[in-house]
Parts: structure tokens; C-alpha cells; sequence
């Protein structure tokens, strides 16, 4: 629909997915960034290979972006759950909770982009752990970690819900951040004990020495050195079972609890 | 008559504070507009939130019309950074109900211009907007928390101006402002709040009958019972 002289027209003919429009143009900056570092620090790192400086360059780019853009993702699902501080959208005829979907959909699909980024300069690391199956290196890392931001991603989402039954806007947050953060801690421990209790090389982070395997317990990234060339050790399909039963839970334990009851959509 | 609106002993608590105390209210759906009146923090604010369902958790039973209402919040809502025009596009998006024709033609007759950016519009211009915006609704009952506050006489004109000719012929209005004086002929009903309490529910003629508007209702804040 278009009302008005040309010099003042009124583009108002109604679009599906204008919301979403929107909210693309809001999110995209901060992963856009990420990538972006990422991209450049792996790309310097694969030109200068024997520069070890590089390597460890790209290693810190990678935690630093990823640990930046899991708190930002967590934080834009608190601001739209907890903190309700949109009231247009909450002024809307859509249900808050299918609107919390679609946020954290966009968020996956933007995360699975920098992931893919960040993985191209990881095959060379998952072609050596997983011997010649390439293939089988490339949907390891695909799936696991589309799986460790399903259950990052159901978690935040749940524990953001149930921090609305507490007062105040800082303690809200920090109920979020608590629970979150023992979930996630809780998951790796069990990930530990359970798939890899005599590893004693099991650490925080990413790593891109030969025979690693990166595991996901939740959002978080652990390295494990040590299996044979070539061997896919029984831990890898641990964590991606573990990942996929938590997204699997948390967010039917979440859709469950947002359209079973009531919930106050008041702006902190 | 049927009622528009139903309010049984509503009780909200926030926190360890109850804003709103075993408040009944019915409003007859004879297209009225309704002055709800209070202090700051009697529970006007707590009172249209949860019969706009954005307060969830209350005892008590509120009933709506079907398909619910159209809810002005006392708050900006438009994202800064859009156009007005694609500000109506989003509202359309986000609201199913959106009359695009009657909210176009409403903000065309205000003077406003579709490239102009929600943060370069003044407090006076965004009200406007958003009256219109939520008018455009078309919706049986319409609630509109404080439209009025924080403007100044010529805006505050415009608005009731706005309120008058663009709501939904039939349709209940129910606005909370603490400002009384200068709206007697705006309202047709009067309602107050005191202490998250009703405290009055009546007709504007016999308040004003009753000394006028703005001396009933400082007469009933001050009392603080419920006098009818």
C-alpha cells in the first residue's frame, strides 16, 4: 500500500516476516564482528603456518569471539524473556514464548555461520582425529556443535523463564547467569567423570594440535588429546548424545512451562 | 446491557506489595470512555496491565472481550531507529489486528512524515503516533495508560482530539491519567483508585452534580473509602 504524494509516500503495504526483518538487522552486527575476527585471525594463521605466534593468535580470536557471542545470545533472550524491555513486541497479538523461538532460531542460525567460519580452519585438525573420513569430521563438527547450541540455547531460555518469578532486574540477571553457569559446569563434570575419567588432557577451550577432538559440554568447548590417530573415542558421541537429551529436555521442559501458565510480561 | 469489561475481586500482588486490593469492576459496553483516576501508585498503571494480560499472575478473574484489547503503554514502544512508515509496517507484522488505511490516514491528518525517524520525533509528535497506532486497532475495548501526562496543552489538546474522532465508533475507552482538572467533557464515567482499592465507579454527570469533577475526586482520594 502506498498513500500519499510521491515526495511522501507511505510504504506501509504489510510484509510477513517484517518483525523478523527487524530483528535481523539488530542482531546481525555482533556475530558480523565475531566472523569477521575470526575469518581474518584464521586466515593470517593458515597464510604464516609455521608462525606459532599466529596459531595462538587465532586460538584466542576464536575463545574471546565465541565466549563474547554465547554472553550476547544469552543476553539477548534474558532482555526479551526476563527483562521484557520491548514492550512493541509484547504489545503484539503473538505469544511472547513463540517470539523467544524465533530470537533464538535467529541466534542459532547466525552462531551455525561462525561456527562454519571457524571450522575451516579446523579441518586440518579434525581430518588427522578422524583419520580419512573426512566426511565423518565434517558432520562431527557440524552436528556437535549445532547440538551444544540447541541445548545452550533451551537452557538459557528456561532458566531466563523462571528467573521472571524473581524480583529486581539484577537479580534476575544474576539468577540467569547463576543457573546458567551451573548447568553448563554440571554438564562438563558429568561429560568428564562419565566419557573420559582417566583423560588427564581434557581442558577448557579449543586447540588445533593434531589428535584433538573438540567436544561441546553445553556451549562449552573442551579439548581432549590423546585417542589414536584416526579413532573416533567413545566420549565424542557421548557429548553430542548428552547435548541433544539436553536441548531435547530443556526445551520441552520450557515450551511446556511457558504455555502451561501465566507469567507476568511486566518491563523491569 | 452486556459489560465490555469484568473485573472480579482482582487481587495483584508485586512482590510483598499488593497493588491492587479485591478490586471489582464492571463496565457496561455502551461505547463509554472512562476516567481512571489515582495517585501515583494507587494501581491504575497495574489495573489496565493485567486486563491487557501483560500481568499474569493475579487472583481473581478479569474477563475481555474475545480476541482481547488494544493496550497503550505508559512507556515509548516504537524502535528509535525506524521510520514511521516502517514502524507501521512492523506494528502490522506484530499486531493482527492493525487497521494500516486508518492509522496511515490518522498520522497523514496529524501532518506527519512517513521518512521521519521515531528518535527526530518530539515527546508530543510520538504520543500522537502512538495513539493512533493503537486506535488503528479497531478494538472493543481500548485501554490507554497515562496518554496525557508529560505533554503540553497543545499536544494534550490534540490527543483528546485524536481520542474523540479516530476510536472505534461503539467502542470503550478506559484512560488513566492523575491529571483532573479541564477533562470533564471528555469522560463519560469516572473511576478511581486509592491504595491499589476502588474507591468510586460513577457516572461524570452526578459526580458533577455532586461539586464537579475535580472536587468529588480530590473529595474521595482524600477519604479514601470506597463510596460507591
Amino acid at each position: 500500500m502506498a498513500v500519499g504524494s510521491p515526495e511522501t509516500t507511505w510504504r506501509v503495504r504489510p510484509r510477513r516476516g517484517e518483525l523478523w526483518l527487524v530483528e535481523l538487522r539488530h542482531l546481525l552486527p555482533v556475530p558480523l564482528v565475531a566472523v569477521a575476527l575470526t575469518g581474518a585471525a584464521g586466515a593470517v594463521a593458515a597464510l604464516a603456518p609455521d608462525i606459532v605466534a599466529l596459531g595462538v593468535v587465532r586460538e584466542l580470536a576464536v575463545m574471546l569471539c565465541w565466549s563474547g557471542t554465547a554472553i550476547w545470545a544469552a543476553g539477548v533472550l534474558v532482555r526479551h524473556v526476563t527483562l521484557v524491555d520491548d514492550p512493541l513486541v509484547q504489545l503484539g497479538t503473538r505469544p511472547w514464548w513463540r517470539v523467544a523461538v524465533g530470537k533464538a532460531l535467529m541466534i542459532a542460525a547466525l552462531l551455525t555461520v561462525q561456527h562454519v567460519v571457524t571450522t575451516i580452519a579446523e579441518l586440518q585438525t579434525l581430518h588427522a582425529a578422524f583419520g580419512e573420513n573426512l566426511a565423518g569430521a565434517v558432520a562431527h563438527a557440524a552436528i556437535a556443535k549445532v547440538a551444544s547450541l540447541a541445548a545452550y540455547l533451551a537452557v538459557v531460555l528456561l532458566v531466563a523463564t523462571l528467573a521472571t518469578l524473581v524480583l529486581g532486574r539484577m537479580r534476575a540477571v544474576a539468577t540467569v547467569a547463576i543457573g546458567v553457569t551451573i548447568v553448563v559446569v554440571g554438564h562438563a563434570l558429568l561429560l568428564w567423570r562419565v566419557g573420559a575419567p582417566d583423560t588427564e588432557v581434557f581442558v577448557l577451550g579449543v586447540g588445533s594440535d593434531t589428535w584433538t577432538v573438540h567436544l561441546y559440554a553445553n556451549v562449552l568447548p573442551l579439548v581432549l588429546t590423546g585417542p589414536s590417530e584416526g579413532v573416533v573415542p567413545d566420549v565424542a558421541w557421548l557429548s553430542l548424545g548428552l547435548n541433544a537429551a539436553v536441548a531435547l529436555t530443556a526445551s520441552a521442559t520450557w515450551l511446556a512451562l511457558a504455555r502451561g501458565r501465566r507469567w507476568d510480561r511486566l518491563p523491569r | 446491557m452486556p459489560d465490555v469489561l469484568t473485573v472480579d475481586h482482582l487481587t495483584v500482588r508485586l512482590g510483598r506489595r499488593t497493588a491492587l486490593d479485591d478490586v471489582t469492576l464492571r463496565l457496561a459496553d455502551r461505547g463509554s470512555v472512562v476516567g481512571l483516576f489515582g495517585q501515583n501508585g494507587a494501581g491504575k498503571s497495574t489495573l489496565l496491565r493485567t486486563v491487557a494480560g501483560i500481568v499474569g499472575r493475579y487472583g481473581g478473574t478479569v474477563t475481555a472481550p474475545p480476541g482481547g484489547v488494544a493496550f497503550l503503554p505508559d512507556a515509548p514502544f516504537l524502535y528509535p531507529r525506524l521510520r514511521l512508515d516502517a514502524s507501521v509496517r512492523l506494528a502490522a507484522d506484530l499486531w493482527d489486528d492493525l487497521d494500516v488505511s486508518h492509522a496511515v490516514r490518522t498520522l497523514e491528518g496529524l501532518g506527519l512524515e512517513p521518512d521521519l525517524l521515531v528518535a527526530e520525533a518530539s515527546k508530543g509528535m510520538l504520543e500522537q503516533v502512538h495513539l493512533a497506532l493503537v486506535l488503528a486497532r479497531r478494538r472493543h475495548l481500548t485501554l490507554l495508560d497515562e496518554p496525557l501526562a508529560a505533554v503540553d496543552p497543545l499536544f494534550r489538546d490534540r490527543l483528546i482530539g485524536l481520542l474523540r474522532t479516530e476510536r472505534e465508533p461503539g467502542s470503550t475507552v478506559l484512560v488513566s491519567t492523575h491529571l483532573v482538572s479541564g477533562l470533564e467533557d471528555l469522560f463519560d464515567e469516572v473511576v478511581v483508585v486509592h491504595d491499589g482499592r476502588l474507591v468510586l465507579h460513577d457516572d461524570v454527570r452526578t459526580v458533577s452534580r455532586l461539586g464537579g469533577l475535580e472536587q468529588r475526586v480530590k473529595e474521595v482520594l482524600a477519604d479514601g473509602r470506597r463510596v460507591s
